[in-house]
Parts: C-alpha cells; structure tokens; sequence
C-alpha cells in the first residue's frame, strides 16, 4: 500500500492506494533470479532492509491489538495509572541507553509520540499549547463525547494534562540532550542509537522553558488537594528536573591550579539530589498497571522505520534505577574531583586513573558529559579560561621534561641573531609543529571516556599519530640547534631533544597501553600472551632508559643552566639595565622554574621510574613463568593451533601490526621470539627438574621485588609529598586501588608458582609426564584488567 | 549442484544457483539456528554474487536435505587486500560434532587461497560463542578487534582474521593498491 499523504492518518483505508498486482507484473519478465537493486545499496543496507511479507522484517506485519491502535492519550487518568506511566517511562529511558532504541523504548509510549507530533505540527503557541496530549487523528473520541462525567476541570484531566505532559516534556528534553551529546561524542549503534522517528525531541525549546514547565507543575501539586500520590508525582517530576540539570555542568569554570580556590566547591546539589530521587523511587511498589495500549509497536508501524520489527524493550527495574543512579553518581565523582585538581601531573592522573580505568562501569550519558566537560567548545580545558588545549600541551610537555623548554618559547629576543627571513620560516614551522602536537594531545584526552572497544582502535591510531609527530619534531630541534643554537642542552653541552623526547616518551606509553589493554579485552589466546607480555617488558625496559636516561639527563641540564650557565652569563654584563634584566630574570628562574623542574625530575625518578621498574619485574616473572609452561611442552608458545590454515610466523605479524610501522623502536623479529625461548636454556638443560626449580627461584625474586615496589609506591601515594601532591585528593582514590589491585596479582601469581612447583616435584622422577596431555594452561580473569591469573592444571582424559 | 567432496560419507557440494529448493533450504536452515534476522536480499546478495563460496553438506540417506551450509564472498579491502568474509556457517545441530563446520570452513579457506589469492579471512563471533571461538581459532582465526555491542542482543563481538599472505599484517597505508582482479569492492563490510 502507498499512503498518499504523509500526514494522513495511515489507519485511514482511503489514504492509501493497493499497487500489488501492478508491482508483480511489472516484475513478471524477470526469470534469471538476478538482484535487482541501485548502485548504492550494498550488503550493509541490505542487512537492514525490510523484507515484504516475512514477519521477522516485514513492519508492515506487525499486529496490534484495538486496544493499543485506538489509544486515547489525552483521556483523562487516575493518579495511579500516570504514575505508573511515568515509573515505565523511567525504565524505559536507561533501557534505550542499553543497546536499544528509542522507537522500542521510550517512543513505544503513546503519549510521547502525540506530545512530540503535536510539537512538530503547532509551530506557535506557548510551550503547553505546543505539546499537547491530545491525539488530532482521535478528534471526538469517546471520552469526549460520552464521558460527561469527566469535565477538564477534573483532577483526572490535570494529571494527564498537566502533570503527565511536564513529565513527558521534560523528560523529552533530557532525551534531546542525550541525542546532542551523542551526536557529538559519542559512536552511533556502539554507545547509542540516535534513531528518532523523524521526531524532533523539544529542540527548540530551551532548558530553561522546561524546568520552568517542571518547577510550576510541582508547585501545582503542592497547592493541589491530591492526597495520595502526590510526594511520588512530585519525586519522579523532580528527577526529570534533576536529568535536564545535567548539563548546567558545561558552564562550570574550574579553577584549575589556582590554590586560592581549593576547597571552595560550587554546589552540585542537584546531583545528590537526582541520587537520593532514585533512591526513593526505586524503593516504592507500584501496584497499579498502566492504561491499555499506552505502550506499544504502535510507533513502529506507524511512522517512518528503518528497522526490522522488534517487541518494546525494558530492562528490570532494579538495572534501570542502577543506570539513572550511576548516571547522577558518575557525574558528581568527576565534578567534584576536577575541582580538587591543583596541577598538571594531578589532572593528567585524574584522566588517567579516574576515568579511563573506569569508562567501562561508567554510564553511557555520564561518559558523553564528560567529554564535553573536559573539552569545552572554546577548547578550554575544564572550562577554565587560562587553560587551552594549545597551553595543555605545551604543559604536558614541560610535565615529562620540565620548565624551560627553549623551543617553546620562541621570541624575537630568543630569535635576535637570527636572520629575518629564516626567523619567520622558524616561527612558522614551530607553529604548525605544535597544531600537530595539539591534534595528538587532543586525540589522547579523547580516548580516556570513550568505550573500551573503542578505546582500542583509537590507542592503535595514535601510534602512528605520534611516530610521525616524533620524525618531524626530531628533524625540527636539530635544525633549530644546528642553524640557530636554539635547545636545551645536556650536561655534557649536547642537544637535549626535549620535545622530541616527551614525544617518543608519549608513544612508547601509547605502544604500552595499546598491548595491555588488549588484555583487558581478551584479545588474546593462550599462546599468544607471552608474546605480548615479552614485547611489553621489551617497551617498558626502553621507556624506562629514556626516563632515566636522556629525560633526566634534559631536566639536569635545565638545573645546570639555573644554577651555573646562566649565574656565568649574568657576571660577564657590565652593570647596566641589561645586567639588572638578566638578574631578575635569574630570581625568576630561582623561585619559581628551579623547583617545578626538582618537582618533575623528583616524581619522574620516584614514581614513574619505579612504577615501570615494578611493572617490568612483574612482567619478567611471568614471562619465566611462561617459558617454563612453554618448555615442558604444556602450551607451546611456539607453535600456534595444532589445524591452524596459517603459520606461526603469520600469526606472530598479524599480531604485531598495529606496532609494525613503528619506525623507533623497530618490532623484534620472529626469530627474535622464537630465540627468546632459548635464553634460559631450559630446552637443553639435562636436568630439565633442577633447571626449572632454578628457574622458579628467579621468578619469585622477580615477583618479590615487585611487590615491594608497588608497596613502597603506595606508601608514597599516601605518604611522600612529592608524590602524593601528584594525585587528586580523594577518599576512593582510583591509583591506589590500581596498584593494590597489581599486589593481589602478584600473590596471585606466587600461589600459581607455588602450585606448580608441586607439579614438579611430584613429577622429578619422570619431568616429560609433564605435557600438553597431562596438564593444561588456564587463563581466568583476576584482580587487575592487565594481569589475568596463568594456571597450570591437570587434565582429565 | 556439484559435488566437491565427500568425507566421512557425506558428500560436500557446490550450491547450485539455479536450484530454487537449494535456496528455500538455506535460508530456512540460517534463519532457524542464527539469531540475527536476515532478508531475502542478504542471501541473494551472497548466493548471487559468490555462488562458488557457498557450499552445502547433504544429509548422508537424502540427499535432498541440506544438513549443512556455509556462505562466504571475497573482496578487495579497501582496494590494497583480498578480504574473504566468512558471512554464515550453519549446521544442522543433530550434525554436529562431526567435523562439518570445521571441514567447511577449510574448503572455503582453501578455495579462497587457490583460486582468488585471498591475503585474509575475516569473520565476526559474539564473544560469548564459545563453540564458534574454538572452531575458528583452532584453525588459527586471530582476534582483531573486539567490537562494542555488535549484535542486537548487545553483545561484544570479535572480529576474527586469518592471516594467510604478508599483506594481512601490513598497515592499509603501507600497501600499494591491488592490481584490478575482477573481484568488486565493498568497503561496507
């Protein structure tokens, strides 16, 4: 059937016109069984293309009762059934958010669907007028006619006309929000899906007009004479009240660094409030059922629909009042938190720590709000006014390599003795040099909130984002030093690199993340994961020699130009303004670079250094660990499935792709891995039981040292100001339940060791019955996303 | 409809583009063991296009009856790669066990490899189907990526690869374009 008109009533038998005997002759003369379809129409429309006459994707089909086809949304209600309605309408907006869509949740709703028409089709009037409930396709319908009882003075008339159209107003206005926050950051049909219906939610109407609208309903209830009811009308108004607040946070200004504003927080009563609504909420029985009809797959026969036909979708209530709560809690916790942050180190941990570890439980809105919150449109950071994306980067530059990065601060005087024409190409490359930077500084904050899938794929692109930012910024400071002289200098009086050397810093902590959170996602099988954890200790050895090495050495030499270039400069000036500007510039670099860069080269040496250090310690057990399994032959890591299609060699590539095109440092060859086997000499060993009680020796040292670094790491935390002034002050801080959670791996692990020594040892007789026939390794999940629990167990053949 | 191969007494053939019952059997085996739904086009669009990469197991006394199927095309990949998809695999559950799905899926492997120069093998599991995940990966199936709430019933899926030629772990950027192979290019999928 064609409809004729689009604002026809569908229902309506003369508005459309049957075409089905002309559409089958006119298909007669096809015989061959060949598609026919538009250049455009590839595999993945086809996949969501409806198919006539089939009940599983044919619309059209769908059947509905009278009941819910002649729905009178404007008929006047008891008070029980509007908030039964609204309770459903509560489960059914976390429902969408849960893989769902709005035309089988939220939309399933009748009354929203008429509000929204109504909206779309009165184009003037005040915002009640515009959003009425009254269906224009039910035009004298019977209550209207018949029911004189009921008069629209009638208390049942409000509640569907005044209370139950503010509900559905504002909670159509938070879903409006949801979908610009979606549309910005968010992945369509991973995190959410935006499918409206051509249904425009309240777009034109501001947020303001809507919590007006909610603020004078409630204040109508109040002076109402309901008496049973109205505290939970007015709890249910309020948390959509609360929900269209949410986004009052875009406004808020940080006051990021500014210790004069430390401990005074705004108020973010709304958010504590919004929890303890749903709270209350979640805790009463509804008894009574909505009204017949109110919710269906009316909608998806009835207006515009892409998609295959599918029953209404509703999470248990006790999910939905989770979700709603976690959305308010979310938001609060990263509120509150960034207005605790005093420096760069603190905000840096705080999205490395407290957000991205916890994007995974975070709620889908409350994970879009905080992109926006993070980056504000005018690219300030937080929203705070001093703080730009382009300053961020510049300061997580200085964070890693301390103060006083020449080349950042190139100035006509910094530039005096350089010639006019190659000053300008300087000043002009040095600025494209840092929007490249920015892009990737930019890229990277994007990745703390998104999903961790996501996360994943945006990790692998950054790869390459910073190896080609490394090539050109290694170029750039040399010619700078070789043309100009300008650069930090080592100790020795050679070019520090120090951008370069925050950059390459920057990726191998990319290279790091990206193969440790492919655990996280199970990516990988049990033969694979030594490999990962061996190119991982390999990474963290080589970023850890940077930081000790030229990263240090970098931040040395900006003391030594403190303390002793400069002081020699300063003498060599005749008294005069020009001395007198040199000296003060000297108090300068005294009081306020000199101890930032004790700070920087303090928390690279105690924190960094030695969190990587205890990392690689953990790594290096495992991986004995591993060899050993490997070496007697229980899962050889050597070989991959005994009827794979590929070979090892491929396999081993395919899995290293994402660091293939890594220019420093190069991927370690197959034969390297495959040699790798041999270094402990296991293979050879004549006695293979003693060489493995060797062996064991080793990895409990290694997971000895560890565990007292990571433990003297939480003592910092706590303990040592110059660490502990790194992290945002917080009761549930995110960094000390990281490391905690690596120690309980670690014992883990030494319980693991320990089994297998019994293994051993009831084995010393015959070490070959310890094989792939016997026993079977075990990879299950345990306490830290990166380090799942390696089991060696017997087999039961 | 010709025969390919028998193995273990049941007979592997060719689907048979012209056999309308062939057809209305698959799609009614798919539609009866996979949980997404699909159109008439979606089988249309594989059977049509790539009929010699949809191959179907008989049942061993009638040998009418489609025991089991596997639907599959092959693509240049973003024009630098040839991509097999391995797009449905469904077996007949009093079948299984037997080795049909895994002896399937080499078939087509292999046919890919030798008769297209396929570089790669891609396919999507939920990350819950243990069976398929053991199926696959036992035959060297890697897991590429992990794809948030895939599936209708917001399950993750991971995206499966089999490596076969050096330009299945070569980054797109690296590769110079694919000579023209008469294959077509979706880049959809």
């Amino acid at each position: 059937m064609i409809s004729l008109d689009q604002n026809g009533d569908p229902r309506e038998p003369h508005a459309h016109i049957d075409i089905t005997n002309e559409l089958f002759s006119s298909l007669s003369y096809i015989s061959d069984n060949k598609v026919i379809k538009a250049e455009m129409f590839n595999l993945l429309e086809g996949t969501r293309a409806l198919e006539m006459l089939n009940p599983n994707l044919d619309t059209g089909l769908i059947t509905l009762s009278d009941e819910e086809i002649a729905f009178d949304s404007g008929r006047p209600q008891s008070i029980d059934s509007v908030i039964a309605v609204q309770n459903r309408l509560l489960h059914l907006l976390p429902s969408w958010l849960n893989n769902s869509s709005l035309p089988l949740t939220v939309l399933s709703c009748r009354y929203v669907q008429t509000l929204l028409e109504n909206y779309a089709f009165f184009r003037d009037g005040s915002l009640s007028q515009r959003c009425s409930l009254v269906d224009r396709r039910l035009q004298g319908s019977q209550w209207q006619h018949h029911d004189t009882v009921i008069s629209t003075d009638s208390l049942e008339y409000q509640l569907v006309h005044k209370v139950l159209k503010s509900f559905i107003i504002g909670l159509a206005k938070f879903v409006g929000i949801t979908l610009d926050i979606a549309m910005n950051v968010l992945y369509e049909e991973e995190d959410i899906t935006t499918r409206t219906a051509g249904l425009d939610f309240l777009g034109e109407i501001s947020t303001v007009a809507v919590l007006d609208e909610l603020n004078h309903t409630i204040e109508w209830i109040l002076a109402s004479d309901i008496e049973s009811g109205a505290d939970v009308l007015i709890s249910q108004l309020k948390l959509v009240l609360r929900l269209n607040q949410l986004n009052s946070v875009f406004s808020l200004s940080v006051p990021l660094f500014e210790e004069s504003q430390k401990g005074i927080t705004p108020s973010f009563d709304f958010l504590s409030d919004g929890t303890e609504l749903v709270d209350k909420l979640s805790s009463i029985e509804y008894n009574q059922s909505c009204p017949g009809g109110a919710f269906s797959r009316f909608i998806q026969l009835d207006r515009e629909n892409k998609t295959i036909p599918v029953e209404v979708y509703e999470i248990a209530p006790v999910e939905a009042w989770k979700s709603i709560r976690s959305l308010f809690q979310s938001v609060q916790g990263f509120v509150v938190n960034s207005h605790k942050i005093c420096n760069y180190n603190q905000l840096i941990n705080f999205l490395r720590y407290d957000i991205s570890t916890s994007a995974v439980d975070m709620n889908i809105i409350a994970r879009g709000i905080f992109q926006l919150y993070v980056i504000r449109d005018d690219r300030t950071i937080l929203g705070c006014p001093n703080i730009t994306v382009s300053n961020y980067s510049i300061d997580n530059i200085e964070n890693v390599v301390g103060k006083n990065t020449d080349l950042l601060y190139l100035d006509d005087s910094s530039l005096s003795s350089v010639k006019p024409e190659l000053k300008h190409q300087l000043k002009d490359r040095l600025q494209q040099m840092l929007q490249d930077l920015e892009s990737c500084v930019y890229h990277n904050v994007t990745v703390h909130a998104s999903n961790v899938c996501r996360q994943q794929q945006l990790m692998s692109k950054s790869l390459v984002l910073w190896d080609t930012l490394q090539v050109s910024w290694e170029s750039f400071e040399v010619e700078c030093f070789q043309l100009c002289k300008i650069g930090n200098e080592l100790p020795s009086g050679d070019l520090g690199m120090a951008v370069s050397s925050y950059v390459y810093f920057t990726k191998l902590q990319a290279m790091i993340d990206l193969a440790l959170n492919g655990v996280n996602l199970e990516l990988y099988k049990d033969f694979e994961i030594y490999l990962i954890y061996w190119y991982v200790a390999y990474l963290i050895q080589l970023i850890v020699e940077h930081l000790t090495g030229r990263i240090d050495l970098i931040i040395e030499g900006k003391i030594a130009y403190i303390e002793k270039t400069h002081p020699k400069k300063i003498k060599k000036f005749k008294a005069g303004p020009k001395k007198q500007q040199l000296k003060e510039l000297q108090l300068y670099y005294q009081n306020k670079i000199l101890p930032q860069l004790v700070q920087t080269r303090d928390y690279n040496r105690i924190f960094l250094t030695n969190s990587l250090v205890a990392m690689n310690n953990f790594l290096d057990a495992i991986c004995v660990f591993l060899m050993i399994i490997s070496n007697l032959g229980i899962c050889d890591f050597r070989d991959g499935p005994k009827s794979s299609l590929t070979s090892m060699e491929d396999m081993f590539h395919f899995r290293m792709k994402p660091w293939s095109s890594i220019g420093v440092p190069s991927l370690p060859t197959y034969a390297q891995y495959i040699n790798s086997f041999k270094a402990l000499g296991l293979d050879e060993a004549p006695d293979k039981f003693q060489s493995a009680l060797s062996l064991i020796k080793v990895i409990k040292n290694k997971l000895h040292l560890s565990k007292s670094l990571y433990q003297s790491l939480l003592k910092d935390i706590v303990n040592d100001d110059r660490i502990n002034s790194q992290f945002v002050q917080d009761d549930n801080s995110k960094v000390v339940y990281w490391y905690e959670s690596i120690v309980k791996c670690i014992d883990s692990y030494s319980e693991e060791v320990e089994k297998f020594v019994e293994i051993l040892e009831s084995n010393k007789n015959d070490i070959s019955q310890i094989n792939s026939h016997n026993y079977k390794l075990k990879i299950i999940k345990s306490h830290h996303r990166y380090f799942p629990r390696v089991t060696v167990e017997k087999t039961f053949t | 409809m010709s025969l390919i191969t028998t193995i273990d007494g049941l007979p592997y053939h060719q689907f048979n583009v012209q056999d309308k019952n062939e057809f209305t059997q698959i799609s009614h085996l798919i539609s009866q063991h996979l949980s997404e739904p699909y159109s008439i086009y979606v089988y249309w669009y594989f059977l049509n296009t790539w009929p010699q990469y949809c191959y179907t197991v008989k049942h061993p006394q009638d040998a009418s009856s489609i025991i089991g199927v596997i639907i599959s095309k092959i693509e240049p990949h973003r024009d630098v790669r040839i991509r097999g998809y391995i797009g449905m695999l469904v077996i007949d559950p009093e079948f299984r066990g037997k080795g049909i799905a895994s002896n399937l899926v080499k078939l087509t492997v292999q046919t890919m490899i030798e008769r297209d120069g396929a570089d790669e093998i891609m396919l999507e599991t939920e990350v819950i189907n243990e069976g398929a995940l053991r199926l696959y990966e036992g035959l060297g199936f890697l897991r590429a990526k992990r794809l948030y709430r895939y599936y209708l019933n917001t399950h993750d899926a991971y995206r499966l690869i089999l490596p076969i030629t050096p330009k299945s772990h070569t980054r797109i950027a690296f590769l110079p374009p694919v000579a023209p192979t008469g294959l077509t290019t979706d880049n959809s999928i």
